[in-house]
């Protein structure tokens, strides 16, 4: 009872308080008002629906609402890959492509060895799925929001200014990297096949992947392609995106990265794209803001030392963006002018790396997962409490913005 | 073709998954997920081919669930079925919430004649008829062999009292699909809203009756009478609480009305769900408040009393396709078809019977109150459509009758089966007959057109 009380305390609160800050004008620092524009507060409702307090969504309702965490995933891999239309990223140059990867890459290996060696030797967390803890850290870690730099551009009136460009653009494409390393780890921790266990179980579920995406996508394709009213784009694309999900959960296979594939494939054809895209568009917020409440909900936060962890990760995850920052901008060399310290614009970490933590916390749930999620979840709400000032200061470094 | 080509690719990945796959390469709570969107998309192609017939789509849902659910070809197992009762239960909120917003109650005062008689003649021509159908239909119910006579009575009550039942998600279903708009319609909604919350008291007596009349005791138990008296009380108080927090939300903060819908309808099901085990382990009592009438009682309190009505009917319209498709392909699913194996006589009988009756129900309540002839025809075949509230009473007759009541729920259960499928497809004949569906409306002013110089 006491729980539920505290519970829905927090809840009226989180409310009052985004009322407030919606609907007044109160002022609060950056951080904290960027925190309400991208919806980060509705992690700490779905905190307080969880099973810790008003037990609204507790574990039982969590396996129940199953479809609804599947849906989600597979919304937010299909709408960042209906973006990846090849022709529209062939027009700007390559060196911007290698910024992406090699910062990526860079945060994902500073994260991933720490992690693993820590959750191997300290938490005594053996065997193989550590490493693929380890790895989904370095994958989200990885990532980077878009929203927060949307809404600064936006909020101080930033105009093709190249360093923002650049920022946007890294951060509109970075998470491919951690979505296939996902998408590939999931299906190399394969050791069985319905033809029997052998080695080459893993590659052979990366065929799956392939498969369930390449056919969802082409099919959506071919239902909408022609006499498709808006209503039954709903069905179309919210059925495929379903199925698409569902049949890679159920073979226990990345969604995020199935339907990301379903995606490429319809922004890659002439169709109905540009419609799905409005569409998805249009139903983002709210599919995010329940992703982030269904985040919540299955977050533990009573495990202290899981906040040490959770500490570390954060700072793994800020040398590592700076680090890869640094090493991609002197990779590319004078053809692109961006700062050395580019990775302090790329702190926001964003819904794909919530959603990639609940994947793996729904279909790999061991001992350690709890610590995975404290420390994505937590990670994700410092970032985009530190970001907007992070990038206001890069910018005025950059002379794009006065101070 | 393309679509027929989509299916069977769908129904060809289906045919896989049934594929033993070992253990450890699945995560098992994901199938209704797969199954859920595949019902989606074979329901709703399959509705969109006999929409082609001039069928109504819903038709195809509820047969599409039934195919491929769990008692034909089980591509989508009893599992996953029961696992998607949660969604089953917020779409059918959701969809009270569109019924409610749909009684407009200026035009309900101008049908309230019509509406009031049609409810008094359907409930007593209906009743009357079938039971005493039901008590001549004696030697083709086994179960009730060597039974004193008052226990065929209280069966062909109760049997009776399910017939009046009728179902308003069906009904706003084939309103929304075929865009429906007029006195007819508002006539037809009037009428199942109000049966819809009338036979509850009626069957809460009815039950009381019957259990006083076959018990060896004598005594007569008013428990029952009172408790479903008070639960739709309460709903309905319930229902005009959540109608007016609804109306402060969509005026003062009006932000993500979607979200918030959607939420009003998870919180309703689940408030409701959680209120009767609270009463159950606190009281050790069988008392629920109906979801369904919150959410009518609440859609019409902010259709009807606050300026947010249109607005608030907009965002369900825009949700409700999905919505439609996903309840009734689960209700067909959830529908055990075996039922019909053991009483599809006697079930096709009662079917004719109350189909008849419920004609001439209509027909008498249309002609005393004045209706035009047109609307008094078709007045009953809008009325034939049976679902959720009925299962869970036949649940309350399995309990309450541990002689024969199995038995009887069995029986009902076939019929509303048979009605389910046959309902929707006489309820959008008679829209399309009294010229309003949007397609008739359509036809009317392409007439008028040709007609002038």
């Amino acid at each position: 009872m006491v729980k539920v009380i505290i519970g829905f305390v927090l809840l009226v609160i989180i409310a009052l308080f985004g009322y407030r800050r919606t609907f007044t004008k109160v002022h609060i620092p950056l951080g904290a008002q960027y925190i309400y524009l991208t919806g980060t507060e509705f992690i700490l409702v779905g905190v307080a629906l969880g099973g810790q307090f008003i037990a609204i969504l507790d574990a039982a309702a969590i396996k129940s609402l199953t479809p609804l965490y599947s849906l989600c995933l597979g919304f937010a891999g299909l709408l960042f890959g209906i973006q990846l239309e090849f022709d529209k990223l062939k027009r700007l140059p390559w060196r911007y492509d290698l910024i992406v990867v090699i910062q990526a890459l860079v945060t994902g290996a500073v994260v991933f060895f720490p992690c693993w060696l820590l959750m191997k030797y300290a938490f005594g967390t053996g065997g193989t799925p550590q490493v693929l803890g380890a790895f989904v850290l370095a994958s989200t870690a990885s990532c980077t929001g878009l929203t927060t730099l949307s809404l600064l551009s936006r909020d101080l009136k930033l105009r093709k200014t190249p360093f923002m460009e650049l920022l946007q653009y890294i951060s509109s494409l970075d998470s491919v990297v951690g979505l296939v390393g996902v998408g590939v780890a999931f299906s190399l921790m394969h050791s069985q096949s319905p033809f029997g266990s052998h080695f080459g179980a893993g590659i052979l579920a990366i065929g799956f992947s392939l498969v369930i995406g390449l056919t969802t996508g082409f099919l959506l394709h071919l239902v909408t392609q022609h006499h498709c009213s808006e209503e039954e784009l709903v069905v179309f694309v919210i059925g495929m995106i379903l199925f698409g999900a569902g049949l890679a959960e159920y073979l226990k296979l990345s969604p995020l990265f199935v339907c990301m594939i379903t995606g490429v494939v319809m922004a890659n054809v002439k169709g109905a794209k540009d419609r799905i895209f409005y569409l998805l568009a249009r139903l983002e917020h709210p599919f995010y803001v329940v992703m982030l409440i269904l985040a919540g909900a299955m977050w533990n936060i009573a495990t202290p030392w899981a906040w040490g962890f959770a500490a570390l990760y954060l700072a793994l995850r800020f040398v590592g963006k700076v680090t890869g920052g640094y090493l991609a901008v002197r990779a590319v060399g004078a053809e692109i002018r961006a700062p050395s310290r580019l990775g302090l614009g790329l702190m926001s970490q964003g819904g794909i790396a919530v959603a990639m933590v609940i994947n793996f916390s729904q279909i790999h749930p061991t001992g350690y997962s709890g610590l995975v999620v404290t420390a994505v979840l937590s990670a994700v709400i410092i970032n985009e409490l530190i970001s907007p000032t992070l990038i206001r200061s890069l910018l005025i470094r950059t002379g794009e913005v006065k101070p | 073709m393309r679509r027929f080509i989509a299916l069977l690719v769908v129904l060809g990945f289906m045919l896989l998954m049934q594929l033993d796959f070992p253990a450890a390469m699945i995560y098992p709570w994901a199938r209704t997920t797969y199954s859920f969107g595949f019902l989606l998309l074979a329901a709703y192609l399959l509705g969109d081919v006999l929409a082609g017939f001039k069928m109504p789509k819903i038709t195809g849902y509820i047969l599409a669930g039934i195919a491929f659910g769990p008692y034909v070809l089980n591509l989508v197992t009893l599992e996953s079925v029961r696992d998607l009762g949660l969604i089953d239960d917020l779409a059918l909120t959701f969809i009270a919430l569109a019924a409610g917003g749909e009684l407009r109650l200026k035009e309900l005062k101008n049908r309230k004649r019509v509406i009031l008689l049609t409810v008094a003649f359907l409930t007593l021509i209906v009743f009357g008829g079938v039971t005493l159908f039901m008590i001549l239909a004696r030697p083709l119910m086994p179960f009730l062999d060597g039974k004193p006579f008052i226990h065929v009575v209280a069966v062909a009550a109760i049997v009776g009292t399910f017939a009046v039942a009728r179902s308003p998600s069906s009904a706003i279903a084939i309103i929304s699909e075929t865009k429906a708009r007029g006195p007819f319609t508002e006539m037809v909604l009037g009428v199942t809203v109000l049966m819809d919350v009338g036979v509850i008291a009626f069957f809460a007596v009815v039950v009381t009756l019957c259990q006083a009349a076959v018990s060896t005791s004598g005594g007569m138990d008013f428990n029952l009478i009172i408790t479903m008296t008070l639960e739709i009380v309460l709903s309905i108080g319930g229902g005009l609480l959540l109608g007016w927090l609804m109306m402060l939300y969509i005026k003062h903060i009006k932000v993500e009305l979607m979200i918030f819908i959607i939420g009003v309808a998870f919180l309703t099901t689940f408030g409701s769900k959680q209120f009767a085990v609270l009463m159950h382990d606190q009281f050790g009592m069988a008392f629920h408040l109906h979801a369904m009438l919150i959410c009518i009682t609440a859609g019409f309190l902010i259709q009807n009393y606050s300026p947010s009505g249109r607005v608030f009917m907009e965002k369900i319209d825009h949700a409700s396709l999905p919505i439609y498709v996903i309840f009734f392909a689960h209700v067909g699913a959830d529908l055990d078809i075996r039922t019909l194996e053991a009483t599809w006589l006697i079930a096709i009988l009662i079917v004719t019977c109350r189909c008849l009756l419920i004609w001439l129900g209509g027909w008498v309540g249309g002609k005393v109150a004045g209706d035009s002839p047109v609307m008094r025809r078709w007045s009953g075949p809008s009325f034939i459509t049976q679902a959720g509230v009925s299962l869970g009473l036949a649940g309350i007759v399995k309990a309450r009758f541990p002689e024969w009541g199995a038995a009887v729920a069995t029986m009902i259960v076939a019929v509303i089966t048979l009605n389910q499928v046959i309902g929707p497809v006489t309820f959008k004949l008679a829209l399309g007959a009294v010229g309003e569906t949007r397609e008739s409306r359509q036809a009317q002013v392409a007439a008028k057109l040709d007609k002038s110089p």
